[in-house]
């Protein structure tokens, strides 16, 4: 038993998280989305708020919708929030608190014949940084639409789209070329994951490419111990992201390459770092606790709540 | 390991607090915005099922929101019930008494500055109110934004129809909706049509006019 839960415990980190965020179960019942205070706060990973069953924000969603009125009321509390997350966890909460992560692996374990990773795959991992400047961030401050939740994001269409547009008789006249291009983006990602591991996090998730600029300095996540390694390069050729080496920006820091060392020189926990990373996470941090600060006093956690309450139309591809 | 492992439980831990707390407090109720409003008008339609004086929230004075002479108890609307009746704040600084239209067809949005949809319909209002129609109002009621927001967005905008501040959801809990946009075509104090979503500003400007056109024969 002890066993079974060390081989399988990031799995139950997973299904525990992605339980947490979707504990609204009257919600899956009614077809309804849950209104409470709670949505004020942004989950660390991907996770549609328009979902019956989530009781906290998706932070990619909160931050789109938050760029959308801008001009406006800068977004304080939602910027602090992804760097506070970013700087403490950084990718590793693709790896153990990301829902979708956690689908994208099960659909991965469809038996197919799978994509290795190479070379080709590495480039394509900067798609997704495309995809963070331009749907996420050019499309919501220049045009004023979340453009990634409107256009690409699977999670708001397979977690609110479908299971709402089924659920409220209401919402099915607003179906048109927007939902049929939302579950065609919807099936394509199932196609990749089932074909590449991690294929969504690895091509296109501007969340994961977030939480990429700050593995050099999260506080939290798997190191490797220099004194000891002696770069047979076993982590790299057994890890199914396109890393170059370990904690680069495409490790989620899943720790599987902990097995894999033959001198256990890599593990998982909260990082020894010199002088020069600590002054910059002291700096990023006090940042991030300033703009979380100043953020609440402007009601930065009130409007991620008041939007959050609301059915995201455009998100679930029916706007 | 076992340092990653008390971390991890500890993370665990918090955001399992974090979310009973938080979830708890709202009294696991769905509906809990909307719950102070709700026994607003719960209360006023206990205590005058006739006509009722308007129910002021003195701590919603500065926000300038009132929730007002409220005789019909919350819930889904649809279409061929009573409007719920409400007195709303305007960026103009004068009031929208929904008491005072009952003779008029009344066009009600509820809108956002976030809102990509609702923001894309806006020009339909502008056009409707520049054509002068009589016996029309229009309101769109701004949903929870604050007053600072709803000014610069009006400023910004040009826009010279009425618009309401809702900064704490008071007038939106009579109205209650899943999503927005959220517009109501009401003649006589009974709703006419409902709308959820919008399209471009050109179509819901035609789909309002002849919804108008229709209630004014």
């Amino acid at each position: 038993m002890r066993e079974h839960f060390k081989k399988f415990s990031r799995r139950y980190v997973q299904l525990i998280s992605a339980v947490l965020y979707n504990c609204n179960v009257k919600g899956f019942a009614s077809g309804k989305i849950w209104k409470g205070n709670s949505k004020g706060m942004c989950a660390p990973g991907l996770n549609c708020y328009s979902c019956p069953g989530a009781v906290i924000s998706c932070p990619l969603g909160s931050l789109q919708s938050a760029l959308v009125s801008s001009k406006y009321k800068f977004p304080y509390y939602v910027l602090g929030t992804l760097l506070l997350m970013g700087l403490f966890l950084g990718r590793f909460i693709c790896g153990f608190l990301c829902p979708f992560g956690l689908i994208q692996e099960l659909l991965h374990k469809i038996p197919t014949p799978k994509l290795e990773k190479s070379k080709f795959t590495r480039g394509l991992t900067l798609i997704k940084y495309v995809l963070l400047v331009i749907f996420a961030v050019m499309i919501p401050v220049f045009i004023g639409a979340p453009g990634f939740c409107k256009y690409i994001c699977p999670a708001g269409t397979l977690e609110a789209g479908i299971p709402l547009t089924i659920m409220q008789e209401k919402l099915r006249p607003l179906i048109g070329a927007l939902f049929s291009w939302k579950v065609a983006m919807l099936i394509v990602t199932v196609t990749i994951c089932v074909f590449a591991y991690r294929g969504f996090c690895r091509f296109l998730c501007p969340l994961g490419a977030i939480y990429s600029f700050f593995q050099p300095v999260s506080f939290f996540g798997v190191q490797v111990d220099e004194t000891k390694c002696i770069h047979c390069d076993a982590c790299i050729r057994n890890c199914k992201m396109d890393v170059k080496k370990v904690c680069d920006r495409e490790c989620i820091q899943c720790g599987e390459c902990i097995q894999h060392c033959p001198v256990d020189a890599i593990n998982i926990g909260v990082r020894k770092t010199d002088k020069k990373k600590k002054l910059i996470w002291s700096v990023v941090l006090m940042a991030a606790l300033i703009l979380i600060v100043v953020g609440i006093k402007n009601k930065g956690f009130h409007d991620v709540m008041s939007k959050a309450i609301r059915l995201c139309y455009e998100c679930m591809g029916i706007g | 390991m076992s340092r990653c492992k008390k971390l991890l439980a500890v993370i665990l831990g918090m955001s399992l607090c974090l979310s009973a707390f938080t979830a708890c407090a709202d009294g696991c109720d769905a509906d809990s915005q909307n719950g102070e409003a709700q026994e607003n008008a719960e209360d006023a339609s206990n205590t005058d099922s006739v006509d009722t004086e308007a129910l002021v929230d003195d701590s919603d004075e500065d926000a300038g929101v009132e929730v007002a002479e409220a005789n019909v108890a919350i819930k889904d609307l649809k279409e061929g019930d009573e409007a719920p009746s409400f007195t709303a704040k305007l960026v103009d600084g004068t009031e929208f008494k929904m008491s005072e239209h009952k003779d008029d067809v009344v066009l009600l949005n509820f809108f956002a500055s976030w809102c990509g949809p609702c923001m894309g319909e806006m020009p339909a209002f502008q056009m409707l109110k520049d054509d002068n129609i009589s016996n029309l109002a229009i309101l769109c009621v701004n949903c929870m934004e604050d007053k600072e927001t709803v000014d610069a967005l009006v400023k910004d905008e040009g826009f010279t129809f009425p618009i309401a501040y809702d900064e704490d959801g008071a007038i939106e809990a009579y109205y209650p909706t899943d999503g927005i946009p959220y517009t109501l075509v009401i003649k006589n104090g009974v709703i006419e049509k409902i709308y959820v979503g919008a399209a471009d500003a050109e179509t819901q400007y035609k789909e309002y006019k002849d919804a108008i056109d229709a209630c004014m024969k």
